[in-house]
């Protein structure tokens, strides 16, 4: 079926790289300026005119040549000449490094990750977009070497990978979005300890080796096995600091529930990765808050912010509880269901906060919210109260963090073999 | 003097080879009326967008039909897109914003 696509001129990059992966080089494209979002309805109007020409005549044009089917050349094993600075250029000049020094991923090394994951070298984790890159078990452990991974975390690493690769986690646009959404890896079961992943003290913050290196090495199979490069493919508008690293264990000791894993189906003595995609962290301090009524109004007047993506396309919130308001929380006796259900009635952005295109958008991603004969009063962050996910993690504090989410995807839990 | 080489693997790997039956084939919908498909991806101002388009492009295939369709999410694929594919001779879609 001939088809001619429109794209803004920002976004073209993108555009010609997945349509490559998805095998049509010769896809016909017209380009206008960006933005087209922001302008009034005239200006619109005349944009689309103006083109209207050169989608004709891209319609009229013979039909494109199917692909080649040809995979790009890409070099297995690279000689890079000089020592280890020479080489950090090098990796930094093709854009395969997030900033930071890398370890050079020399055969030795990569081997010996390899070799902790218990695969085979070329066994296939996942199909990485935009690029479509085939993520084998070598080429995750290059970009875990390079991450500073240690070979006992590469399980971990395998993990993290093939589940942000379920195709209900919905990677491709989130590789591309101008959304600072990034994978964020929540490590559940016994692996947690035995590799010293953090839950407790600065819990989303510097310090840990695993909790770092961990996230990292997910970043990098991103950028460079599935070709989500800033300002390229990654279209992201400002980012933001997790999409260096994110990784985090639940302080399952401390929670007065069933882990995130055990209720998402897992035993509690089996190690899984949980990845969802966040885009930001808010800090949601109680102060003097010593009942569960109170912290929970707290929250509830903090985080059905106007921006929020979850309000405009339902999706995961997480709700990141610190020990301290957990415990209140536990022993007043509220099951994180009940936490579930007080926050999904009572957390809501009043309908008139949205111009009439904004609910008309709101409308289309979330229908069941306006399915009734009148226009809801508020709508909540999540579609159904289950969809608000809850885990305990953090130090000593009054804190409790919420991480917005994407919205356009789900969460995915993997086993760590 | 003989600079150092270090031999390191690379982190980019193959890319996936595309299905087979995926690209343009240059196919037009047989037997009934030609139809131009109009996919709006949801996002803000593609409906006017699209209704402007629409009679110009109109105006240039004569005796063509219209079919607009509206993903229900920017970030997510087309759920009818096989009945588009199966109805239309041409397509007008649009990427990211």
């Amino acid at each position: 079926m001939p088809t001619v696509t429109v794209v803004t001129d920002v976004f073209l990059d993108l555009c010609l790289e997945v349509a490559q992966a998805l095998g049509f080089p010769n896809l016909r494209v017209v380009v206008i300026p960006h933005p087209l979002g922001e302008l009034r309805q005239n200006e619109v109007e005349r944009r689309s005119k103006s083109i209207a020409p050169d989608v004709v005549k891209s319609l009229r044009a013979s039909a494109g040549v199917v692909g080649s089917g040809e995979d790009e050349e890409t070099p297995g094993v690279l000689e890079i000449p000089g020592g280890w600075d020479e080489l950090n250029d090098y990796f930094h000049a093709r854009r395969w490094t997030d900033g930071l020094p890398i370890t050079p991923p020399e055969r030795h090394l990569v081997a010996r990750m390899i070799a902790a994951g218990g695969l085979p070298s070329d066994a296939l984790v996942g199909i990485v977009p935009p690029r479509m890159g085939v993520a084998t078990v070598e080429n995750v452990a290059t970009n875990a070497v390079m991450a500073g991974c240690i070979p006992s975390f590469f399980p971990v690493v395998l993990a993290a990978v093939k589940a942000v690769c379920d195709p209900a986690f919905n990677l491709l646009p989130m590789q591309a979005t101008t959304n600072p959404v990034t994978p964020m890896i929540i490590v559940n079961g016994p692996i947690a300890k035995k590799l010293d992943i953090n839950a407790a003290d600065n819990v989303f913050g510097q310090g840990w080796r695993a909790n770092t290196t961990i996230g990292r090495a997910l970043r990098f199979v991103l950028m460079n096995v599935g070709g989500g490069i800033p300002g390229k493919t990654d279209k992201a508008c400002h980012g933001q600091p997790g999409k260096l690293t994110f990784c985090i264990a639940e302080n399952e000791d401390r929670s007065p529930w069933e882990a995130l894993h055990v209720e998402r189906g897992f035993s509690p003595g089996q190690s899984t990765v949980t990845v969802m995609g966040v885009t930001g962290t808010q800090d949601i301090i109680h102060y003097a808050r010593t009942s569960a009524a109170e912290i929970l109004n707290t929250l509830i007047r903090a985080i059905p912010r106007e921006g929020y993506k979850n309000l405009y396309s339902g999706g995961e919130p997480l709700i990141v509880f610190g020990p301290e308001q957990a415990a209140v929380l536990g022993v007043e006796g509220l099951t994180k269901k009940e936490v579930k259900r007080i926050i999904f009635e009572r957390a809501r952005a009043p309908l008139s906060l949205f111009n009439p295109e904004t609910i008309k958008l709101v409308k289309g991603r979330r229908p069941a919210l306006f399915s009734g004969t009148d226009l809801p009063e508020a709508i909540p962050i999540a579609d159904r109260d289950e969809d608000i996910q809850i885990i305990v993690a953090g130090g000593a504090g009054n804190h409790t963090a919420f991480l917005p989410t994407w919205g356009d995807t789900q969460c995915v839990t993997v086993a760590v073999e | 003097m003989v600079a150092d080489v270090r031999q390191v693997l690379s982190p980019v790997g193959v890319q996936k080879r595309p299905d087979a039956g995926q690209g343009a084939t240059g196919r037009a919908a047989s037997g009934k009326a030609p139809v131009i498909g109009l996919l709006n991806n949801s996002k803000p101002n593609v409906d006017f967008f699209i209704h402007a388009l629409k009679p110009e492009v109109l105006s240039a295939f004569s005796g063509y039909q219209t079919l607009e369709l509206t993903k229900p999410r920017s970030a997510g694929p087309c759920p009818d897109i096989e009945a588009l594919a199966k109805r239309c001779s041409f397509v007008i879609n649009a990427v990211a914003d």
